[in-house]
């Protein structure tokens, strides 16, 4: 197998199922650049699903959710801009934040095929495990990398948001699909 | 007793005197914006409290207060919040836009868990005595 081949293939590995790197063995390290790239690609498709999500579903706690994804991560969005400028750290895409938005064009396809309960379901479902790669990323990747140290405190400030909406979005998929939210507590 | 002797205890009382109404007043008192100490009320009717909300946080994240008093959580975070009791369920604030404020006036002693329900990994408690 080619050099190149393997490379390629130990990328994919370290992708998860959302476009986050799980693990950095092998990897180059996100720079701070990379980091503010990462984080405002991920805003932005949670702030999209969510669009998509209060035109489609007619669940008062679905609708009241997505509202709420795309306050927050508009404000999150809104305060990474705002540090970028400050420090003057020019974004710079990356595989990791290349990767997260290939996904979400999958995802995003798959939303706007489903109506109804399906729609519900799949919408919540994905935002529980968006939200759980997107914090296992913030904690295991992005924060040890950061450099700079408002960088950093600003990351750790986001985990906590969104920590908030990983239990908020368990508790909606709770009510939406009680059988995914109690395998998801008590795995087989 | 001679008259410099009867002056000597006037001067002695009148210190002692003073130096106890100090000690009330700095036992009474807070620090001014001068430094100096400043006589204060002592609590007696209702008083009101402040929680506030920033950083996805309660802050304090224990707060206890009397029957009467008022509780005013504040949203200063950048996300809106609710202040919403668990346990027992006997407060809900609705959604805190940015900036906001409510006010709440505590009528039955107890302890109440409470939470945001849009973030419900922020917990906090207060005590009602």
């Amino acid at each position: 197998m080619k050099s190149s081949s393997v490379l390629v293939l130990s990328a994919v590995a370290l992708l998860g199922s959302h476009g986050f790197a799980s693990e950095s063995v092998g990897q180059q390290p996100p720079s701070d650049a990379n980091i503010g790239a990462i984080v405002l690609a991920a805003n932005q498709i949670d702030i999209d699903y969510g669009k998509l999500a209060l035109t489609e579903s007619k669940n008062k706690e679905v609708l009241a959710f997505a509202q709420q994804m795309g306050t927050d991560h508009g404000a999150v969005q809104k305060a990474v801009i705002e540090l970028a400028g400050k420090l003057q750290l020019t974004p710079v895409e990356n595989d990791t934040s290349n990767s997260l938005k290939a996904k979400s064009v999958e995802v995003t396809a798959k939303l706007k095929s489903l109506h109804g309960k399906a729609f519900d379901k799949f919408y919540i479902d994905n935002e529980v495990a968006y939200h759980k790669q997107v914090t296992d990323a913030i904690a295991g990747v992005l924060i040890p990398n950061a450099q700079n140290l408002e960088l950093k405190a600003a990351l750790q400030g986001a985990q906590t948001l969104f920590l908030g909406h990983l239990e908020h979005a368990r508790n909606v998929q709770a009510t939406v699909d009680p059988g995914a939210a109690h395998d998801a507590k008590n795995p087989k | 007793m001679n008259a410099t002797h009867s002056r000597m205890r006037s001067v002695a009382s009148t210190l002692v005197g003073t130096a106890v109404l100090l000690l009330v007043s700095c036992s009474l008192g807070t620090q001014g914006p001068a430094g100096g100490f400043v006589l204060a009320a002592v609590p007696k009717g209702p008083q009101a409290h402040t929680v506030v909300i920033r950083e996805v946080k309660f802050q304090p994240t224990v707060l206890t207060v009397k029957v009467g008093d008022t509780v005013e959580w504040r949203n200063d975070d950048i996300v809106p919040h609710t202040a919403t009791s668990t346990e027992p369920r006997k407060f809900d604030s609705g959604i805190l836009p940015v900036g906001s404020s409510w006010k709440y006036v505590v009528t039955k002693r107890g302890t109440y868990f409470y939470t945001c329900t849009l973030h419900p990994n922020m917990k906090a408690t207060l005590i009602v005595r």
